[in-house]
């Protein structure tokens, strides 16, 4: 373009060298060098590093994972007839491997033990293999998770609900826990009073549970591990976290389950590597020493009526919060039912049954009205 | 045998199956991060192809990896490659209209 317009000054303007020279800049989205792209170039080089970052956090993870599993394979073989299971083989024999739910969640499901039904563990890794979240997670530092979450049969565990973990961890969960915000409705305690860090709280739903539960190889675990506990739950109430519902309460109390939920942190604060899985081992053994612990915690007559009555009093509430709604939905079906008979009588065909059927429906509403009235009389001459 | 089956804690015959958790009845265990980005992606895709928008298409591309990273084992891999097809569609087509390089917001 430069020497088109050099050659047509010299020889189209005579005296054109002693012309000011112009040079016009050349727009850059004129222009077809690979530089006027670099907007493109820029997005490219962005994605091209978010697939190394997933190739090598997916790798990372799964490492990680597998680490866990090495470390712990012994110890759940020793302790279960099945490790390992994915629900969709029909025989029930041990897979001896983690099913993998997406890159960053592993689960493994072991069962066939005394004192419970069965025990799922779940590896909740960072998302490594998102850009976008390990760039967040340089702003809020984050760790990796284990949770357990072990399930008991009815005999496996007496009536009580008790909680251990991080003093912010407990406040979270009073707060989302179905059972623990009905149960353990006082403020969490300092563990100092029971002979672990202060760091930990506890939430009981009464002092007998946290005296039983508190001994001293439990106490000798979380002093140990205090900084890798995030929680501990026990519950025979277990829920799961409130739910909120949008019509106005569930009509039926929600299905609980005797549950033990453990959450352990992975040592490291997301700078995790494999070796450091084995220091959560000894977590591991507090969870089966917890599960045959459980089994032998037994309240004394008094507890066991304070518990009851607990139970009881959670119902009640429970059912005088739902009862309008209760009764708004008998009596929408009711009137469903009397709109369906209606509809049957004045689709019968037969003249003569129609008037039989309305005449039945005719006496049954008397009959209903004056039941209704002989009770009113009764409550009055009571109440005189 | 008796003393063997007191220190083994194994029980073959207490052996319950594996069923994963019912999500619909506890949506907070789902997480929603692959859903809203693949419907991000098919949104940024639609302003792209028709807007004739550049940024809005590279966008999609981001949305749509960002989408597949995050999604679980499960899920269909049908619908992650539709979204990328659609992504990848949306900027080749707003290259094809314009061939012209994107200019920086700033």
């Amino acid at each position: 373009m430069s020497v088109t317009l050099a050659l047509f000054e010299k020889y189209m303007i005579p005296n054109a060298h002693k012309l000011p020279r112009l040079l016009p800049s050349v727009p850059a989205h004129l222009q077809n060098s690979w530089e006027s792209y670099y907007m493109e170039i820029l997005m490219v080089t962005g994605l091209l590093a978010y697939i190394m970052n997933y190739i090598i956090g997916k790798n990372k993870n799964s490492r990680l994972a597998q680490a866990w599993f090495n470390s712990h394979r012994e110890l759940l073989e020793s302790n279960f007839a099945l490790v390992g299971d994915d629900g969709t083989s029909k025989e029930a024999t041990s897979t001896g491997k983690l099913n993998q739910e997406n890159e960053h969640i592993y689960n493994l499901w072991c069962s066939g033990r005394v004192c419970c039904e069965g025990m799922l563990i779940q590896l909740k890794f960072l998302k490594r293999q998102d850009l976008l979240n390990v760039l967040a997670r340089m702003m809020r530092p984050a760790c990796d998770q284990v949770q357990v979450k072990v399930t008991l049969n009815d005999e496996d565990m007496d009536t009580f609900v008790f909680a251990v973990g991080s003093r912010k961890a407990m406040a979270r969960l009073q707060k989302e826990m179905q059972d623990l915000s009905e149960f353990c409705g006082d403020k969490p305690k300092s563990g100092a009073k029971y002979g672990v860090p202060e760091s930990l709280s506890i939430l009981s739903e009464m002092g007998e549970v946290t005296d039983g539960v508190m001994d001293n190889k439990m106490v000798h675990y979380l002093t140990s591990h205090a900084e890798k506990i995030e929680s501990i739950h026990f519950s025979d109430q277990f829920s799961g976290p409130k739910v909120m519902q949008e019509e106005g309460q569930p009509l039926k109390l929600p299905e609980t389950k005797k549950t033990l939920l453990f959450t352990f942190n992975v040592p490291g604060m997301g700078n995790t590597s494999p070796k450091d899985m084995d220091s959560l081992l000894p977590l591991m053994n507090m969870v089966i020493y917890s599960i045959d612990k459980v089994r032998k915690l037994r309240l004394n007559r008094e507890g066991k009526q304070k518990a009851d009555r607990n139970r009881a009093r959670v119902e009640e509430n429970f059912l005088k919060q739902t009862h309008t709604q209760r009764q708004e939905a008998a009596q929408t079906r009711r009137e469903e039912k009397k709109r369906a008979e209606k509809e049957r009588i004045m689709n019968e065909e037969d003249p003569d049954r129609q008037r039989r059927l309305e005449e039945a429906a005719q006496r049954r509403e008397q009959k209903k009205l004056e039941k209704k009235q002989m009770k009113m009389k009764q409550i009055k001459v009571k109440a005189m | 045998m008796t003393a063997n089956n007191m220190a083994d804690p194994r029980r073959p015959s207490k052996i319950f199956r594996y069923k994963p958790p019912n999500t619909e009845t506890n949506p907070t265990l789902e997480d929603p991060t692959p859903d809203y980005m693949n419907l991000l992606g098919m949104v940024f895709s639609m302003c792209g192809l028709m807007l004739k928008l550049k940024w809005c298409a590279w966008i999609a591309v981001y949305c749509s990896f960002i989408s597949f990273a995050n999604s679980r084992s499960s899920e269909d891999t049908k619908q992650m490659m539709s979204s990328f097809m659609l992504s990848i569609s949306a900027v080749v087509m707003s290259y094809l209209q314009n061939p012209q390089p994107m200019s920086p917001p700033w």
